[in-house]
């Protein structure tokens, strides 16, 4: 075998949630922890890898809406203070634990860890991480993907083109403000697929997207490369397939992430100091939340107690399931190479971005290590999509098969009994803006800004994270909330240029809180001629 | 009110009675037998007044107004059905009436039901209608989830009333939708099928395996 290469590929995206009216509400403190928790670390670790000359590679696909949090310099205020904030109760949280050592250390090195975000959002990336992702793209490093401007679940709008086209274009643009490169790939939201998109992706230019594995392998015929090639479709679109069964063996039950030593982070102090302490943090009131400060290992004393965690045990475990891990996805990419007559081959891990830090806390360390271990042992490599496209013998398939990576595979996260009631209204939307694309193709002044607004509301209406969060008890009332504003706004807007008036004292209110994509131009919603 | 741009080959589309129904919504008045091609034209140029009106204002004019409503309209006016694939074996329907229509349509005392007609086709684009079956559903139902006996073909959803003595009147039909037969064959059943190695080594056993789990009544 002389060509073997891992492909990571990162989903970063989170909920849209900034209220500049209503400042400490638990979404927003959900942001900011992954701030903490994922991207500081990420970057700090391969600011790491790059400074130790290692080759490491990572391709991400950044929400456009994400990217526009990111940039805020509101929510990058508010970071700063929630920062300030968790420093300030860690300096006095030392103080509660001078008479338990064990957990003093662990408060120690979590107070650290705090402080060394805050000096580096503020002092090395003047609070915008977006530059150094683009500074690792442009270095070769990194591979950063286009996708739909929100997290729109593509295959339930294929049958209205022009919601597709606005989706990509927006994206587009918004990439653009935030990064120098070219995208050749497009991460599919979900990664859901359905036959038709190869041939949109292709006309914006993208060479190659990603899809779950059983895309392929229920694809009429299935490469016979299996998923360790990219296949190619009827009009030249490449589609690489995530491996599903070696993304379990990291994320899943009983799989490398799941081991006793890690931290525990449910087990945060958030949820379980009482109100009057964690007021310095933020009001109980208004929901529990993660703080940054866990003290436990998954481990259990032999007593039945939560074991201190122990960070020497945990990076110890970390060395042990990077060997395994490699091992493993080596002896399945040898067999695949020499079953294909020592063809180069790929192996493709994609997860959502918040598995690594937020819910496994070790899995950036966990990279970091791997890229050192894969560096050292050459049989294997780290790859970036792109670079593989042209490596390979690729195969030609019809079209994959209808899928995603949702637990089951489809649609039924985003389409059943919880959530179905916002389709009526999110295609009534949609097909008005067309509409409105349509009669008004050429205005400017307070009626572009007012369809502009439209246009913004209804791609936030599309983002899938309401439909998801529908199904979750705790989350419901805020998707709702959040859906039926949007929908509200639309719908304001459509009547007012019926009736020619509109408020601009609400228009200019709305546009403050929802301040994403201020370069967005309705038209995208126009009809193909 | 609907927002369908009233074109003369939309009109014309219309039964006789819907376009009736249209111009009561636009506020025309229409004595009693005027020919269905006097009514369009009479529609044609309302909304050719209306495109002039919208269009060719030169600003928006700011004006105060209410906060909008709380929660969301429960009806946008319109008789339309739309189909959404959820999984290869189930299609999710939902639909909506034009409320004049809806009042008119349950108020004939011949009324007996509305149902929906599921039709089978072996491909997307149009073809021969393999066949179909139908559903009855309630005067305030609003959606419905469709389980497809065989996911290898396409459906449309027509939306139809049922009047006792007469022959059944189709409302609306959506799109035709369906699923790209794919490879799924074995996922039923625990009979075991040698895969090729490379799609055996890609995981197509324990897919297969998850799927029956999770999909049994969707593949063979």
């Amino acid at each position: 075998m002389h060509d073997a290469s891992l492909i990571f590929v990162l989903d970063a995206q989170l909920p849209f949630v900034r209220h500049p009216e209503e400042p400490g509400r638990m979404e927003e403190s959900g942001y900011f922890t992954a701030l903490s928790e994922t991207y500081l670390p990420l970057l700090r670790s391969c600011t790491a890898l790059e400074t130790g000359g290692i080759p490491f590679k990572l391709a991400i696909a950044f929400s456009p809406l994400l990217c526009e949090m990111l940039a805020d310099p509101l929510l990058q205020q508010r970071y700063v203070d929630f920062l300030d904030r968790t420093i300030a109760f860690g300096e006095t949280e030392l103080d509660r634990k001078d008479s338990d050592p064990e957990r003093r250390a662990v408060v120690e090195r979590q107070l650290k860890r705090q402080k060394t975000n805050r000096h580096e959002f503020v002092e090395i990336y003047e609070k915008n991480i977006l530059k150094k992702f683009d500074y690792f793209a442009t270095h070769g490093y990194m591979e950063i993907l286009a996708t739909t401007a929100t997290p729109c679940f593509l295959p339930l709008y294929v049958d209205i083109p022009e919601a597709i086209n606005a989706q990509i274009e927006t994206g587009l643009i918004i990439y653009r403000k935030h990064f120098t490169s070219v995208p050749a790939g497009f991460w599919l939201p979900a990664m859901a697929w359905k036959d038709g998109l190869e041939k949109v992706l292709k006309s914006y230019g993208f060479m190659y997207t990603l899809v779950d594995s059983h895309a392929l392998l229920f694809a009429d015929p299935p490469p016979k490369t299996g998923i360790f090639s990219p296949a190619v479709c009827e009009n030249g679109f490449s589609v690489f397939a995530r491996d599903t069964l070696a993304c379990a063996a990291l994320a899943e039950s009983g799989g490398i992430a799941d081991r006793d030593v890690y931290l525990d982070v449910e087990h945060d102090i958030g949820f379980e100091y009482d109100e009057e302490l964690l007021s310095a943090l933020f009001s109980v009131e208004l929901g529990r939340r993660k703080t940054g400060y866990c003290y436990h290992s998954r481990r259990k004393t032999g007593e039945g107690e939560p074991a201190v965690y122990r960070v020497d045990e945990a990076e110890a475990c970390l060395d042990d399931v990077v060997s395994s891990f490699v091992h493993d996805r080596l002896a399945v990419l040898k067999k695949a190479s020499k079953a294909l007559d020592d063809a180069p081959v790929t192996d493709v891990l994609a997860l959502p971005a918040s598995f690594f830090g937020q819910e496994w806390h070790e899995g950036v360390l966990w990279f970091e290590k791997l890229a050192r271990y894969v560096a050292e042992n050459g049989d294997l490599s780290l790859s970036l999509p792109f670079s593989r496209l042209s490596a390979q013998e690729n195969e030609r398939i019809n079209t994959p098969y209808y899928s995603s990576w949702l637990p089951g595979g489809y649609a039924e996260e985003v389409l059943n009994s919880s959530n179905d009631w916002m389709y009526p209204f999110v295609r009534k939307a949609t097909l008005r803006m067309i509409d409105l694309a349509e009669r008004f193709p050429d205005d400017d002044s307070l009626k572009e800004r007012a369809l502009n607004m439209a246009a913004r509301e209804l791609l936030l209406s599309q983002s899938m994270d309401w439909f998801l969060m529908m199904n979750r008890q705790d989350q419901g009332s805020y998707a709702r909330e959040r859906f039926e504003d949007s929908i509200r706004s639309f719908t304001v807007v459509y009547e007012s240029l019926g009736s020619n008036f509109i408020s601009t004292e609400w228009l200019t209110r709305t546009e403050k809180r929802d301040n994403f994509f201020p370069e967005i131009n309705y038209r995208v919603y126009s009809k193909r001629k | 009110m609907d927002s369908v741009p009233l074109t003369k080959a939309y009109l014309e589309s219309l039964s006789t009675n819907d376009l009736l129904l249209l111009a009561d919504d636009y506020g025309i008045d229409i004595p009693e037998g005027l020919n269905r091609r006097l009514i369009i034209g009479e529609l044609l140029e309302l909304a050719e007044e209306n495109e002039r009106f919208s269009s060719h204002l030169p600003v928006l004019a700011d004006a105060a107004m209410p906060e909008p409503e709380q929660g969301l309209p429960e009806t946008y006016n319109e008789t339309r059905i739309t189909a959404m694939i959820r999984d290869p074996a189930w299609i999710f329907v939902f639909w909506d009436f034009h409320t004049i229509q809806f009042t008119n349509l349950v108020a004939n005392p011949r009324f007996e039901s509305f149902f929906l007609r599921v039709n089978t086709f072996s491909r997307e684009e149009p073809s021969k209608l393999l066949d179909f079956f139908d559903i009855d559903v309630g005067t305030h139902d609003r959606k419905w989830y469709i389980h497809l006996a065989d996911y290898r073909n396409f459906c449309r959803i027509d939306l139809y009333c049922r009047n006792t003595g007469e022959q059944d009147r189709i409302l609306a039909a959506s799109g035709v939708k369906g699923i790209k037969p794919g490879n799924t064959i074995g996922c039923k059943g625990t009979a075991r099928r040698r895969n090729p190695p490379l799609l055996e080594l890609s995981g197509l056993s324990e897919l297969r395996n998850t799927h029956f789990r999770n999909h049994r009544q969707s593949f063979d």
